[in-house]
């Protein structure tokens, strides 16, 4: 009888400990709900985002849910936003497909009281609270645009592949790469062919391509700044046999690219780590919601492993958190990425 | 006998509907309750306050499923509306640009554009009724098959394959009022629910209360009989794949109205013919045609609405999985008439089988 | 005109068919011409097969069952779906590489018999059956790979599939192609399932009182053709690698527009296998060579919309001129 009470003892101190324990190490996102929506679904540089989400959510306690509508279309994110607000979500964080489309019902969002992140491709400032990227446009833009022209050795002609006419991201990098083309003297001897858009689509991407290189055969080089559209895009100079004169750059996973990378299309391919930027954008959402942070500018987060994170203005009048960190993919860097992007 | 007829009278496929709503809604509900109770979400998801708001999307293909009932009463089909409401849609946008760049006043430029977009669409069902009226060796389904692509073909031609936007111009986007709510006791209301109950009362008196209706139903009943009876069946036809497009034309208006930017891609609507048949046939209009009730119809897109928001929102399906709800749906909705139809024939050929046996046997 | 008709040669081949190959040759010359002879690169015409293949088995299916009168949507994302959801298996289940294809003809063959039983055995109309099973293909690729888009392995790692669709220069998959529309000829045009889809096709009534089994054999050409779906995946992924969910409508209308091209009627009772090649191949060169000519593809969409018009009306004209 003593022991089983001695055992019985034991047994409510040991529990007793590791409720302490516990509530020493309640997280921060304990209870927490969120909602996370992104462009397109079936898009694995979106997966990769919510791996980062799925990261952070273990080390914070939060739990989310994420959904994009299969078509990339705003009519479709509009109404994953609804359901996302109906089910009292805590926060959002959204890549937008159109920045002006969502701005109202994010607005209807934040009126009851949800906070609002865009993430990846950004919404505009007056429909969203803090807008989480990977570097500053002016930076992704021209780090693509030095590429190719290094790569084609600086003089040719260059054509841009795009994502979507309205996307956001996309629109804003070609702005800084055409802006730089046309004022730059380090640019004069580039020719400029212009944009077209695959819409983010495998085959269209293909298609619009083919078409664009048999419009303008002196092509040297491409920039294609979005990863779905940029294997579709060395695919199709590869099977065009254009391979030793048409030189390709974006913004790709490496997994995608190996296969380039090595047959000498690309010389490099770059993109931030989508799965740091979901992991940031999670400890982002949950300093927000518990009221650590506005962002406004000069807000600063704690997220392990990062440092000196800091809230600054955008250019277009909203606040803005970069990650600053863009990874390049060449022949020698591509094989350790590969099992990450 | 008379106590029978009037349970009967009481099981109407309208009946049959409500209760399929009232079902669907406490399920939702009673889950949406435990999803509460199990702390997975903080508050009602499926209140009457976030589900007459949030039917808005699901209201957009209404008004073609007006249009697709009738041609489904006449036992004909017409696939072509999704590609026509896109067409109404994308020769609305153009010529909206094209009036404003030549220096029109804005307002006067957008009221002819949208009465432009509303004549291509009649345009387009025209087209459809004269071509199925002089093809009758055709079905409407094929005829209507090639008009889709053709219109569809013409929205990349006119918008060339890109997004055609007319962001921040505060003139063109006075068209969302037709997206807006209204706030009755607490309840916003979207504004498309109330357009979408006025055109289906037009159509109800019209189909149900007038001797066109009655024709349209002949029509569909037994095409021959009734034009030896003196009806014009090519003009109803021809009169009723207009309507169609017509119908699908306000469709296209609402859904510029509700893309909020104000932007418009050639894939817009696609897939739409798809939901338009399902929620007829749901409501009632069988495709052999000849039957339905504008009452079911009305049930059926509210049916679709509660289903496709329950889904997303307390069952948490994502976006793209919803649909498959509308695939086993549209099986069913059909499915069960048929099978319905199948034993009471077998029961009443057993029964006249029997009867000939017993007079045989006392022969 | 008519002497023509009467000619032995011609009478065996069949005017229409002789038309095709006459389109085909007169294509091809104007897309060299108007590219200035860049179109005329054996790279071209392989790039343009890769078009041909999963489209050919595509229209080699539907035009089984356009002979029965009925039609069928859901092919391009039934074709999706095979190719999704065995892809998946592959890639997260280490299904092995042989399995993983016949997984995908399999779940072409379940579609099938689906489409088939609903139209045959249960009577729902054609249409509502495909639109039905579209929806449910896409969905149900969804939910089984997750909405994540599908990568079958590159020939290096191991994706040995794809050398059927061509090793080297060798265009491997004309010839499967070209082999399993022989068959699908003989099985059209020689043996009693060919016949009888045809005759239920032309009258079902007629060919009910006539003692026919019309549900076994309407529900045959869907069978048949869920098959042919399945193996056009694996030529789709041999061809293009990636598959992403919630695609594949368009297909649809282009593998139709090829049977229907082909001499097919959309009424029923009429059909040709050789022709519904032929109208695949005008389809695909037509497809590449408005590429080449520096157009996007809206523009084969609207040709593609003329051609099924045109098509049609050949049909009707010809009908009421026997009548």
């Amino acid at each position: 009888m003593k022991k089983l009470f001695a055992i019985l003892l034991a047994l409510a101190m040991v529990l007793s400990l590791s409720a302490i324990a516990c509530a020493d190490d309640a997280k921060a996102g304990e209870g927490l709900y969120i909602g996370v929506v992104y462009k397109q679904s079936g898009n694995p540089y979106f997966q990769a985002g919510v791996t980062g989400f799925e990261k952070a959510a273990e080390e914070l306690g939060f739990t989310f849910e994420h959904d994009g509508p299969e078509d990339g279309s705003n009519d479709g994110q509009i109404r994953i936003i609804q359901n996302y607000i109906d089910k009292g979500v805590d926060a959002l964080c959204v890549s937008a497909n159109d920045a002006d489309g969502l701005v109202d019902i994010l607005n209807e969002a934040r009126e009851e009281g949800i906070k609002v992140l865009s993430w990846d491709a950004p919404v505009a400032a007056e429909g969203r609270d803090l807008d989480v990227e990977p570097a500053s446009a002016k930076e992704i833009g021209l780090q693509q645009l030095r590429s190719i022209v290094e790569s084609i050795g600086g003089a040719g002609k260059i054509a841009i592949v795009s994502a979507g006419a309205t996307a956001p991201n996309q629109n804003l990098w070609i702005s800084f790469i055409e802006e730089a083309l046309e004022n730059d003297e380090a640019y004069k001897d580039i020719e400029y062919a212009g944009v077209v858009y695959g819409d983010d689509e495998y085959q269209k991407s293909y298609d619009v391509t083919l078409a664009l290189l048999k419009a303008n055969p002196d092509i040297k080089g491409l920039i294609v700044p979005t990863t779905n559209g940029a294997p579709a895009v060395a695919k199709c100079v590869q099977d065009e046999g254009l391979a030793d004169q048409i030189k390709v750059t974006g913004l790709t996973l490496a997994s995608d690219m190996k296969e380039y990378i090595m047959a000498g299309i690309c010389d490099a391919t770059y993109l931030w780590n989508p799965i740091e930027l979901g992991y940031v954008c999670g400890y982002a959402a949950v300093a927000m919601i518990n009221g650590e942070a506005t962002g406004a500018v000069g807000d600063t987060f704690t997220v392990p492993e990062f440092e000196g994170l800091e809230v600054v203005e955008k250019d277009d009048g909203g606040t803005v958190l970069f990650l600053n960190k863009l990874n390049a993919f060449t022949k020698d860097t591509v094989d350790a990425w590969i099992d990450i992007l | 006998m008379e106590k029978k007829k009037g349970i009967k009278s009481l099981l109407t496929w309208e009946m049959l509907l409500v209760v399929l709503l009232i079902v669907l809604w406490a399920v939702f509900s009673l889950k949406d309750q435990s999803n509460i109770a199990a702390g997975q979400y903080k508050k009602a998801a499926f209140g009457l306050k976030q589900l007459i708001p949030g039917l808005q999307p699901y209201m957009l293909y209404g008004f073609m499923t007006l249009g697709m009932m009738m041609v489904l009463a006449m036992g004909d089909i017409d696939i072509s509306v999704g590609a026509t409401g896109a067409l109404s849609a994308s020769v609305l946008f153009v010529l909206y640009g094209k009036f404003t760049a030549g220096g029109m006043d804005a307002k006067l430029a957008l009221a002819l554009s949208i009465i432009a977009g509303l004549v291509t669409g009649t345009l387009c069902g025209t087209l459809n009724g004269v071509l199925i009226t002089k093809f009758k060796e055709l079905f409407a389904m094929i005829i209507t098959l090639s008009t889709m692509l053709f219109f569809r073909g013409m929205c990349y031609l006119l918008l060339g394959g890109n997004t055609l936007v007319y962001k921040g111009d505060d003139v063109f986007n006075s068209i969302k009022v037709l997206s807006n709510n209204v706030k009755i006791a607490g309840i916003k209301f979207p504004v498309i629910l109330f357009w979408f109950l006025g055109f289906a009362i037009v159509f109800y008196i019209i189909l149900h209360h007038t001797t066109g209706g009655r024709k349209l139903f002949a029509v569909g009943t037994n095409a021959v009989t009734s034009r030896y009876s003196g009806i014009k069946v090519d003009r109803i036809k021809i009169i009723v794949f207009a309507v169609t497009g017509l119908m699908s034309a306000v469709t296209a208006i609402f859904y510029v109205a509700s893309a909020s930017s104000g932007s418009i891609r050639a894939d817009a609507m696609e897939g739409y013919e798809m939901y338009a048949i399902a929620a007829a046939v749901l409501g009632g209009f069988s495709t052999d045609g000849g039957k339905g009730n504008v009452i079911g119809v009305i049930i059926s897109m509210i049916i679709f609405g509660l289903l496709k928001k329950g889904l997303g929102t307390v069952f948490s399906l994502v976006d793209s999985t919803v649909n498959l709800s509308v695939g086993v749906v549209l099986i069913l909705s059909v499915l069960l008439p048929n099978i319905v139809n199948d034993i009471s024939k077998a029961r009443k050929l057993k029964a006249q089988h029997d009867a000939i046996e017993k007079e045989h046997a006392q022969a | 005109m008519n002497k023509l008709k009467e000619n032995p040669f011609v009478k065996k081949v069949g005017i229409n068919r002789i038309m095709l190959v006459l389109v085909l040759l007169l294509m091809y010359l104007f897309f060299c011409i108007v590219t200035k002879w860049k179109f005329l690169g054996l790279s071209r015409l392989v790039s343009s097969l890769n078009y041909a293949y999963f489209l050919g088995f595509l229209s080699l299916g539907v035009t089984f069952v356009i002979a029965t009168g009925g039609i069928d949507f859901s092919i391009g994302p039934v074709m999706f779906c095979c190719s999704l959801i065995s892809g998946y298996c592959l890639k997260s289940y280490g299904v092995p590489m042989g399995a993983a294809l016949a997984l995908a003809v399999g779940v072409g063959l379940l579609f099938g018999i689906f489409n088939g039983f609903l139209v045959s055995y249960l009577s729902v109309a054609p249409f509502i059956v495909s639109m039905a099973s579209m929806n449910i293909a896409k969905g149900l690729a969804s939910v089984f790979t997750k909405t994540q888009s599908v990568s079958w392995p590159q020939l290096a790692e191991g994706g040995w599939y794809r050398q059927l669709v061509k090793i080297g220069n060798v265009p491997v998959g004309l010839f499967i192609l070209l082999f399993i529309a022989l068959i699908c000829g003989i099985l059209m045009g020689k043996t009693k399932t060919g016949r009888y889809i045809l005759c239920l096709g032309s009258n079902s009534e007629a060919a009910r009182l006539s003692g026919i089994n019309v549900k076994k054999y309407c529900m045959l050409a869907y069978v048949i053709c869920g098959v042919l779906v399945g193996i056009a995946s694996i030529f789709f992924v041999g061809a293009y690698t990636t598959v992403q969910p919630g695609y594949g409508d368009q297909y649809n209308n282009e593998a139709i527009a090829g049977a229907v091209m082909g001499g097919t009627s959309m009424a029923g009772g009429v059909a040709s296998i050789a022709g519904t090649v032929l109208g695949v191949f005008v389809i695909s060169l037509l497809q590449e060579g408005i590429l080449a000519m520096g157009f996007t593809k809206d523009y084969q969409l609207i040709l593609t919309g003329i051609i099924v018009i045109v098509a049609v009306y050949i049909d009707i004209a010809a009908r009421r001129r026997k009548n």
